[in-house]
């Protein structure tokens, strides 16, 4: 952020007008944000003025990310009520087969913040195996939806596809080697859910943040 | 120049030494997988991933599970889609129709050895 903030005996705070124009946002809405919903509430200066910590505004920041992409106000400040990623990417690929390499790179560009060549590959592979899967069984028009959210210790991904519903056991009937891309996903994940209706499906996946073994470093934690 | 497993290697070893490190992790979590849902048959099948140096490639293969079993007990011993060996590095044990074994050299089977999970364990 550019605009000024005030620094403190150990952190920086942000005056509302800095958030403000970061947010593209007047600061009346930053005002009735706090008075209506009370998740993000800024401590006051020695003249009352609002000040906005580093992680209050990043949670303004992906408010207003939701708000851009058709939230309403209030959901978005529930989705943001949980945890608040570090770095995020949300990316629209075409279902081609060049989509599974686009997914990696929309991928490294929040992995790297985790400085951890491991933790990267195996983010990258999700993805991958996710969007491919995508290509195969969703809408051959209809653009596929990547979301990739860095946390302190863990990572999300989610993969969104149009099309009718996804029932792994009916596709293994068609093909029996469908279906591996889950496996692996499985396999890495900590936690994932698959949610499937009849416009699409959304896969979501928990990768935990584990480092390297003592003494085996690896190039990027370098 | 890089230092993976405590060898200094150019950049462009290393990070392929580790991506197939990662694939075999990879492999590793399949198996136990596989374990966990249908127990220990040396007969059975498992389905795993090509362990070679390209991130892209994650072409599957099937190897007999008492054969994989025997493979990993060599932490310097790679299993890859036939064609896919790096021969400036690694050599070929045996290959089939559906997989081949190979062995690193040098640098890279010491590397491959600090990074193999049963080692550590």
């Amino acid at each position: 952020m550019t605009a000024r903030a005030v620094a403190t005996g150990r952190e920086a705070f942000f005056e509302i007008g800095a958030v403000a124009r970061e947010l593209g946002v007047a600061p009346s809405t930053l005002r009735t944000w706090e008075r209506r919903y009370r998740l993000i509430v800024p401590l006051r200066g020695a003249s009352g003025q609002r000040l906005y910590d580093a992680d209050q505004v990043r949670r303004l920041r992906l408010i207003q990310t939701q708000i851009r992409r058709g939230a309403r106000a209030g959901a978005a400040h529930n989705a943001a009520s949980g945890p608040v990623p570090l770095r995020s990417e949300h990316v629209e690929l075409e279902p081609s087969a060049d989509a599974p390499r686009r997914a990696r790179q929309a991928v490294d560009t929040v992995a790297e913040a985790a400085g951890n060549g491991r933790f990267s590959f195996f983010l990258r592979l999700v993805a991958s195996e996710l969007v491919n899967n995508a290509v195969m069984h969703g809408v051959a028009r209809e653009p596929i939806s990547l979301d990739v959210d860095l946390f302190d210790d863990w990572a999300q991904v989610r993969v969104r596809n149009a099309g009718g519903r996804f029932s792994l056991r009916n596709l293994r009937k068609r093909r029996p080697s469908a279906g591996r891309g889950l496996e692996i996903v499985d396999a890495l994940a900590e936690a994932w859910t698959i949610d499937s209706g009849p416009f699409g499906t959304t896969v979501t996946v928990r990768l935990p943040l584990e480092r390297a073994p003592q003494g085996f470093e690896t190039s990027a934690e370098r | 120049m890089s230092a993976w497993g405590g060898l200094t290697m150019t950049d462009r070893a290393a990070r392929k030494g580790e991506n197939e490190s990662w694939f075999r992790e990879v492999n590793e979590r399949l198996e136990n997988r596989a374990l966990e849902a249908r127990g220990f048959d040396p007969g059975a099948t498992l389905e795993i991933v090509c362990e070679c140096a390209r991130e892209e490639c994650t072409e599957r293969l099937a190897i007999p599970l008492a054969e994989y079993e025997r493979v990993r007990t060599n932490p310097r011993a790679f299993i890859l889609r036939p064609g896919h060996a790096e021969l400036a590095y690694e050599r070929v044990l045996t290959s089939g129709q559906e997989y081949a074994i190979v062995e690193k050299d040098g640098d890279a089977a010491v590397a491959a050895q600090a990074a193999d999970p049963r080692s550590r364990s």
